[in-house]
């Protein structure tokens, strides 16, 4: 959710209409990365309105990035 | 769902609704506002965060009381052939 | 009617406004549905706090049991964390070994397996080498009015029943209502205007105001006493469960206020 560092993960819920994404993110992201178009992508997942969709488009997810920090303090810790 | 009666006389009848909404009172108003011998039937809800809305119900002819009972019996009415209606659609399309 | 799985379209006639209006009212806010409410964390080591966590979960639809559980309120129990026929406890325990792991849905198991998450490959937090998530989920039945995640439709709309006349003696087929149909409800096939989309006119009347003529070659117009209902589950209850729950809801309503009339007198 968003916390003050973007949004770490991908939002369960569309925040508009409340329809469930969560599910759909990594399959969307899978496929979009092997090169296919986000917007077949989503139409193929039965993203339908506009306020979805954007959930899935615009949303980068942080939190990988922001464990390798995690990562990184273990590693000194030790 | 509490009822309070703040006036009653031959042919109005105020009360408070407390614990419903739009849902309920806007539903009761439509039904009441078909028949005929209705004059004015409507609500107001006085405090948006509190739920007791205010119903107001005026009649030409006969009693209030005999018009919301009319009309609650013709919303049961409805629903349940609503209910019925699109159970039937329902199976039928399966 | 039409409809899918989780999404259903269908046409109601002879019925007013206040109608359809308290059965959309009553789906959206009325009809429970299954959801997290309280989540006990025994251990939670990952870099997300404990409060997104279980709002994360408590966004997550479960399948509902209607009949087999009552609503806290509802429930005689008058326990803080309710008793086996108004929860469900749902317990949560990953560790993450030697690699990263992503925590699903799917990861939850719950102690009634009827009331398990509509989707299993909802990610809810990623752990790093190392951490680990502990927890103990209690779910219980509560309504939208309360908090949106115990709604059981993400889409609830009723319109009008559109009604779109062509009128071929002044219409000279320019095409300009076809182009400008934001549904495209309007096609030119051989020599007449047809209308190939009824349903989704939104009763805009761009078309009317695109039209050159005057006056217009096309009129759109509601139909009286007929709408168009428009919904979509968030899966936690079938479509045809939530539409007869709501017309349940709103019987149980008349009832009791008739009840209520007649105590009064």
């Amino acid at each position: 959710m968003v916390d003050g560092v973007g949004n770490m993960m991908i939002p369960v819920r569309c925040f508009t209409c409340g329809a469930v994404i969560g599910d759909k993110w990594e399959e969307f992201l899978r496929r979009v990365r092997a090169g296919e178009h986000p917007g077949k992508v989503l139409d193929d997942l039965g993203v339908k309105r506009y306020c979805c969709r954007r959930m899935l488009l615009s949303h980068a997810d942080v939190i990988e990035d922001v464990i390798k920090f995690h990562e990184l303090f273990e590693k000194r810790a030790r | 769902m509490e009822l309070k009666l703040l006036k009653h006389t031959d042919n109005t009848l105020v009360f408070e609704i407390r614990g419903e909404g739009h849902t309920f009172c806007q539903l009761l108003q439509g039904a009441l506002l078909k028949n005929p011998a209705v004059e004015m039937a409507g609500y107001d809800i006085p405090h948006p965060q509190v739920a007791h809305p205010v119903f107001t119900l005026r009649v030409r002819e006969g009693r209030p009381e005999e018009a919301l009972k009319a009309a609650v019996e013709e919303l049961r009415k409805q629903l349940e052939e609503f209910r019925v209606k699109f159970a039937e659609s329902w199976g039928r399309s399966c | 009617m039409e409809r899918d799985k989780l999404r259903v379209r269908f046409v109601v006639k002879g019925v007013n406004t206040e109608f359809v209006n308290a059965l959309r009212r009553a789906m959206l806010a009325e009809v429970p549905t299954m959801a997290i409410e309280d989540v006990v964390f025994f251990e939670n080591s990952s870099i997300l706090h404990d409060e997104i966590i279980a709002h994360r979960l408590a966004l997550i639809p479960l399948k509902t049991d209607l009949d087999s559980y009552l609503l806290p309120e509802e429930c005689g129990c008058g326990s803080e964390l309710g008793c086996n026929r108004c929860r469900v406890i749902l317990t949560l325990s990953v560790e993450a070994g030697d690699e990263r792991r992503t925590v699903y849905s799917g990861d939850l198991s719950p102690d009634d397996p009827e009331v398990k998450p509509v989707y299993d490959n909802i990610p809810i937090v990623v752990l790093a080498p190392g951490q680990s998530l502990k927890l103990e989920a209690y779910a219980r039945l509560g309504k939208g009015k309360d908090h949106a995640k115990w709604q059981p439709v993400s889409v609830c709309t009723h319109k009008y029943y559109p009604s779109v006349e062509v009128y071929s003696e002044r219409c000279d087929l320019c095409g300009k209502c076809v182009e400008i149909c934001p549904k495209r409800v309007l096609a030119v096939e051989e020599d007449s205007l047809k209308i190939v989309n009824l349903l989704n006119c939104t009763l805009c009347e761009d078309c009317v105001r695109a039209c050159p003529k005057n006056p217009p070659a096309i009129r759109v117009s509601p139909v009286p006493e007929a709408f168009i209902f428009n919904i979509e589950s968030t899966g936690s209850l079938p479509v045809d469960r939530i539409v007869e729950e709501a017309a349940k809801i709103l019987e149980k309503k008349l009832s009791e206020f008739s009840q209520k009339l007649e105590e009064l007198g």
